[in-house]
């Protein structure tokens, strides 16, 4: 039987870098996992929060159509938010806090059903940091339910960094499973 | 490099009067299984959920942690006849906006107990949920068939396009 499960492209970051393409998607598949482990980045905005967050958009940025619901824990409290209409899923994706230190890296990883389909997609993302911190709001570990409210098929997925550049070393991997 | 994340059967939905499907004579020669839907289910508050082996007893139970865009929960129930494979609470509504679900299910041959981990996806455009659950299936028996219905059809049925396929996982 044939691979189903299948590595369609990658990038290892050898120079930091502020955002990740796979573009020009095959088609060819069912589903998409994307993987990352990403390390902090080396600009922090001061006046956002204290969390810098993995952005994931579809299509080159759409204009309209993007929603979410989310869930996350800090190691002392829950909470659950949602987004509407924004042009990628921004809030509750959470990658590392600005108190990482070196050699932190935060998981992420989204899965994308039936993304070449006629129907409206969804995403469903999972997310951690972890930096071994006792105390503070440091720390995630997130659950992420996405929609984009279009028929049309996913043929990009993009991440982007908050303010700054990820580090060399930070990894992106993108696979398509076939059901078939 | 052996192939060990296999595609056992996929189930489209065509029509309009579908309330149930089964995944039938399951092939014990994997790990461990993972079930993944995707569609609408029309225009109510609705679950989808599965059971195995048609067991109909009150044989499952459930632990869930739930977020519904403004608040959370963790919650339990006990002596279920089914394992949600999405939720209630907010699911449907939409014949048009599906909601995602994920059910791995762990040592699927072995004579211990049936442990599974689920995901629900179920954002809806400004309502809607997220879910992560555990559940259990009290039963020593080979899991050789795997059902997913909605619990209150008959008024209500699957939305055509909705696909449900059963992968198995080779630890080797």
């Amino acid at each position: 039987m044939a691979n189903t499960y299948t590595l369609i492209a990658s990038s290892v970051l050898t120079v930091a870098t502020s955002s990740v393409t796979f573009s020009s998607v095959p088609q060819t598949f069912t589903d998409l996992v994307l993987k990352a482990s990403i390390g902090k980045e080396d600009y922090y905005n001061p006046s956002f929060d204290q969390y810098v967050r993995a952005w994931i958009s579809v299509n080159t940025n759409v204009v309209s159509g993007i929603s979410g619901t989310f869930m996350q824990g800090n190691g002392t409290a829950v909470l659950s938010a949602r987004e509407t209409e924004t042009q990628w899923w921004e809030k509750g994706i959470f990658t590392e806090s600005n108190s990482n230190g070196a050699n932190i890296l935060s998981s992420i990883e989204a899965y994308i059903p039936n993304y070449a389909g006629s129907g409206y997609k969804l995403i469903s993302v999972d997310s951690a940091q972890e930096n071994n911190t006792a105390s503070g709001d440091t720390t995630r570990v997130g659950a992420y339910s996405g929609l984009y409210s279009n028929t049309v098929a996913i043929s990009d997925v993009r991440l982007l960094g908050t303010y700054g550049n990820w580090p060399v070393g930070s990894s992106f991997y993108l696979y398509g499973i076939k059901n078939s | 490099m052996a192939v060990t994340y296999e595609p056992i059967s996929t189930y489209t939905v065509s029509g309009s009067t579908t309330t149930t499907f089964t995944f039938s004579s399951i092939p014990a020669t994997y790990t461990d299984l993972r079930l993944v839907f995707n569609g609408a289910v029309g225009t109510a508050s609705l679950t989808v959920a599965v059971r195995y082996n048609a067991d109909t007893a009150s044989n499952y139970s459930l632990t869930r942690l739930y977020g519904s865009g403004t608040s959370t929960l963790s919650n339990r129930t006990s002596s279920l006849n089914y394992i949600p494979l999405t939720d209630d609470i907010l699911i449907g509504g939409s014949t048009t906006i599906p909601s995602f679900g994920i059910i791995d299910i762990f040592s699927y041959t072995s004579a211990n107990y049936k442990s599974a981990l689920g995901t629900v996806s179920n954002d809806q455009n400004g309502t809607g949920n997220v879910q992560k659950m555990v559940s259990m299936w009290r039963s020593t028996s080979t899991i050789t068939s795997i059902t997913v219905y909605i619990t209150s059809a008959g008024s209500y049925y699957f939305a055509s396009g909705a696909t449900a396929t059963l992968y198995g996982i080779k630890a080797a």
